[in-house]
């Protein structure tokens, strides 16, 4: 039996739409969106959304740190990917390719006990710094022990020659703030 | 409505779906106006193809089966397809008056999606020609089911969230990860994870201006 009540809740909805409730409160759901129209009008506007965040992801669009389920599902959806994985202290150099749709920065280091970790990024042309900016409390991806950086494959397209120097930096409960790792990315147009 | 009007209008029902004709419905008001039970009413006692209810009711549940489709089949054109074909069923069934208690059609659609659905996933394609057949019946081409959104505009407001936001937004609703699947891949609580998922969500739709009504 339907209850508005709960049914009307958004945390129900989003539930339902994630597949998180049993098939009984499942069906509940379907029976009151069949006579809800508000309710059925907020799911409308949250399967396009849905929908757009899987637009934006297919044209190589999103800036992100994210997570590997997020790169699994890129692949399977056959964007492509260009991937550096870099460990704490390293270097690469990187570029990306005409037919690249994003590419994927995993940068490696010892992030699994930190509460809080924020990210600095640095970008140099010819030594002179053009850019800079904090990233604070990035997600981690527990599993693999990396935060994975998700670049939008145009924006990459159109930088000159660049360094990108990235420093992972954790605090504890009580503010203090300890390094965890430099990266340096070393880029380069794509050569013809 | 006399019984020979009834039966003609009936036997189109049987066969190939008729074209839609003007109504010469008496003019009874909007029937956007109208509670779902009223206009499954006026469609099953309409002398003739009542359009103007027929459009209003394909406008009200073809995105809700829209969705159901999304919800089960996870396939767009799928749930299109199912879309169309639930919807041309159930006007066939109202017009032929066979719909049993018209106050309870909600009910009667999400029956239909159903069943509908478990059909589909046994025989696949079958309903690739309802599009066609749902234009026919309505006499126009029916509207898309769902929006699109600004994708420019939602690029924006995506990227102003904060990181871990964005992070449970994208693999919740594009990695589609249920809570405690992002609670793993974060280290954080499923309930946390639900938290910030609401909360993100909640500012991406005011963002976006998408203003839904439930609470």
């Amino acid at each position: 039996m339907s209850d508005p009540a709960r049914d009307c809740d958004p945390q129900v909805l989003e539930r339902y739409w994630l597949g998180e409730l049993d098939a009984s409160s499942g069906e509940s759901v379907e029976e009151h969106l069949f006579s809800c129209a508000p309710c059925a009008r907020w799911l409308e506007e949250l399967a396009a959304l849905q929908e757009g965040l899987g637009d934006l992801m297919r044209a190589g669009a999103v800036l992100a740190a994210t997570t590997d389920a997020v790169v699994a599902r890129a692949l399977e959806q056959g964007l492509r990917l260009r991937t550096y994985r870099i460990q704490a202290g390293g270097t690469v150099h990187c570029t990306i390719a005409p037919e690249d749709d994003a590419n994927v920065v995993r940068l490696c280091g010892p992030f699994s006990q930190s509460e809080r970790i924020d990210l600095q990024t640095v970008r140099r042309e010819n030594d002179e710094v053009v850019s800079s900016s904090w990233s604070e409390d990035v997600p981690v991806d527990r599993g693999k022990g990396e935060i994975i950086l998700l670049n939008p494959g145009e924006a990459i397209r159109a930088l000159p020659a660049s360094t990108f120097e990235l420093e992972a930096v954790a605090h504890d409960a009580s503010g203090r703030k300890s390094p965890l790792g430099r990266y340096r990315l070393e880029h380069s147009p794509w050569a013809s | 409505m006399s019984r020979r009007s009834k039966e003609r209008r009936r036997s189109d029902t049987l066969g190939i779906v008729p074209e839609a004709q003007p109504s010469d419905e008496p003019i009874l008001g909007d029937p956007s106006a109208l509670e779902d039970g009223e206009l499954a009413r006026r469609i099953a006692t309409a002398p003739v193809v009542a359009s103007d209810a027929e459009a209003e009711l394909y406008r009200r549940f073809a995105p809700r089966v829209l969705l159901y489709g999304l919800r089960h089949l996870r396939e767009r054109a799928a749930a299109e397809d199912l879309a169309q074909h639930v919807l041309l069923l159930v006007l066939e069934k109202l017009r032929a008056g066979a719909v049993r208690d018209p106050e309870r059609i909600g009910s009667f659609v999400l029956g239909t999606a159903r069943l509908a659905s478990r059909e589909r996933q046994r025989e696949r394609n079958r309903f690739a020609a309802a599009a066609d057949d749902i234009d026919r019946a309505l006499g126009t081409q029916a509207p898309p089911p769902l929006q699109r959104l600004d994708t420019g505009a939602l690029r924006q407001c995506l990227h102003a969230l904060p990181e871990r936001e964005r992070a449970v937004i994208l693999t919740s609703y594009y990695a589609e990860r249920s809570a405690s699947e992002v609670a793993a891949e974060l280290g954080l609580s499923p309930g946390n994870v639900r938290v910030i998922r609401h909360r993100s969500l909640r500012e991406l739709r005011a963002c976006m201006g998408l203003e839904g009504a439930a609470r």
